[in-house]
């Protein structure tokens, strides 16, 4: 299925990779419910750190739903960062989560973040996109659009400290009074474009 | 320039992860100035510096500090070979940063930095499984190592070996029973295996030291549905009181959640989670 991506759940991944570049990370990527083709439009930055740990996770995607359902959105993504430099395949942890989504989105893409494609002066995605074919993972990144001036936009971000304002699902779980939807984000992006 | 030294100085003691602010410090206030005045600080915070560096891929500036270290301190320094290693280590140059640290740990097998960062590498090259096991020999001289415990935990989970993660998270209580985190840690282990009686005491003792801390409350929460769930289907009287019990701590933890939020967080995520609760109750 053919997918594209908007700059703000572009941005919010990278930032997320920003925050913790020394840990593994993941998030859930959001689409309009409607759409012919899967147009992330928002982006979840869930956990750091140890991913394989369930309890919060199901916490997470619980409340996630309950935002989606009042914006007419569904969860079509799952972003994961391995905490090895040098791994970009997908794992039992992501593999595992990738199944719980698709129970209710069979479209869901898997998004493996590379780290060789990280500086965004030279590349204009930082991530493998990955489908479910025949019970195996293949690369569908061909069939993803990203535009040219996300990572422009996400550099920029980055380069004035907006991922130390990044609020994850952990950040949340730590303090309540940060906010997991990251509103200050998608103002400072309607901001500048 | 005092300012900056002092947010140094409470980063280093309270070993916080922010190299990149760190570096940034470095460069605004610091690196251009004469940091004698500090006294032996300096050398601290160049340390400090170089790691930071090390860690956000700054070979440069790492480069400079170890040339500033490595006059004022001889060679022989342990500490200076070992910040020798550490740049051959983010030069991905493994070998090289092994061989200093075999050649240290000759001079000195008690020196517990040098074999962490041995494991370190076996890590950073992916062998997990030899890295458990040289943290598994590790822990059996320094059995007390908070940091060691915690790591080989976080190896564990990486596995997917929930059951010996939470021997780990076992250590970690007896060593530390104060700290709700381990408790929380212990907790959440346990409920992914599955195993919701146990989690959920936990959660509750975690609670009981650190009532601000929102995960024991979910984690009751979770704990307390799923176990109401799997007795669902049973009809004996056991259950009904099974039943009672399970509703009245789901109800409890849900009203506290509830409340935490209405104190502390924004109307419209307040509502976000009720309705989450509800849907989540009603499955």
């Amino acid at each position: 299925m053919n997918s594209e991506i908007n700059s703000l759940a572009y941005s919010k991944m990278f930032l997320h990779l920003a925050k913790y570049p020394e840990l593994s990370v993941n998030g859930v990527l959001l689409s309009q419910k409607s759409d012919l083709i899967l147009h992330f439009v928002d982006c979840v930055p869930l956990f750091h750190g140890i991913l394989s740990l369930t309890p919060m996770l199901e916490i997470s995607l619980t409340q996630i739903d309950a935002y989606c359902s009042k914006r007419n959105l569904i969860i079509s993504g799952y972003y994961q960062a391995n905490e090895n430099l040098n791994d970009s395949q997908p794992n039992l942890i992501a593999m595992k989560i990738m199944e719980k989504i698709k129970e209710n989105n069979p479209d869901a893409l898997l998004f493996m973040i590379d780290n060789r494609l990280t500086d965004l002066d030279e590349n204009d995605r930082f991530y493998n996109v990955l489908s479910l074919i025949d019970k195996s993972w293949k690369d569908a990144s061909v069939m993803h659009t990203v535009s040219d001036e996300h990572a422009h936009i996400a550099l920029s971000l980055v380069q004035r400290n907006f991922h130390r304002k990044l609020v994850d699902f952990d950040n949340h779980l730590d303090s309540i009074s940060l906010d997991w939807r990251n509103n200050q984000i998608k103002e400072e992006i309607d901001r500048t474009i | 320039m005092q300012a900056a030294v002092e947010k140094l100085r409470k980063y280093r003691d309270e070993n916080y992860r922010c190299h990149d602010e760190v570096l940034e410090i470095w460069q605004k206030h610091l690196s251009q100035r004469n940091l004698s005045s500090l006294g032996d600080e300096k050398w601290l915070i160049l340390e400090q510096v170089l790691k930071s560096a090390l860690q956000c891929n700054q070979l440069d500036v790492a480069d400079k500090c170890t040339e500033i270290l490595a006059k004022q301190f001889k060679q022989t320094s342990r500490r200076i070979s070992t910040l020798y290693a550490m740049s051959y280590e983010a030069r991905d140059d493994y070998d090289r940063a092994d061989k200093i640290y075999q050649s240290l740990s000759q001079d000195n097998e008690t020196d517990s930095t040098v074999r962490k960062r041995q494991i370190s590498i076996l890590k950073a090259q992916n062998k997990i499984k030899d890295a458990i096991n040289e943290l598994n020999g590790y822990l059996q001289l320094y059995q007390t190592d908070v940091e060691a415990w915690s790591e080989l935990c976080e190896l564990y989970l990486i596995e997917h070996d929930y059951a010996k993660a939470a021997f780990c998270a076992e250590e970690l209580l007896l060593i530390n029973p104060h700290n709700h985190l381990n408790h929380e840690r212990y907790a959440s282990i346990r409920y992914s295996q599955g195993l919701y009686e146990v989690a959920r005491s936990y959660y509750f003792s975690a609670y009981k030291i650190n009532s601000s801390n929102i995960r024991t409350l979910y984690g009751i929460l979770l704990t307390s549905m799923n176990l109401m769930n799997r007795n669902l289907n049973t009809t004996s009287t056991t259950s009904a009181l099974n039943r009672d019990e399970n509703l009245e701590y789901i109800s409890w933890a849900k009203d506290k959640l509830i409340e935490k939020y209405k104190e502390q967080s924004n109307q419209e995520l307040t509502s976000i989670v009720d309705i989450s609760l509800q849907n989540l109750m009603t499955g």
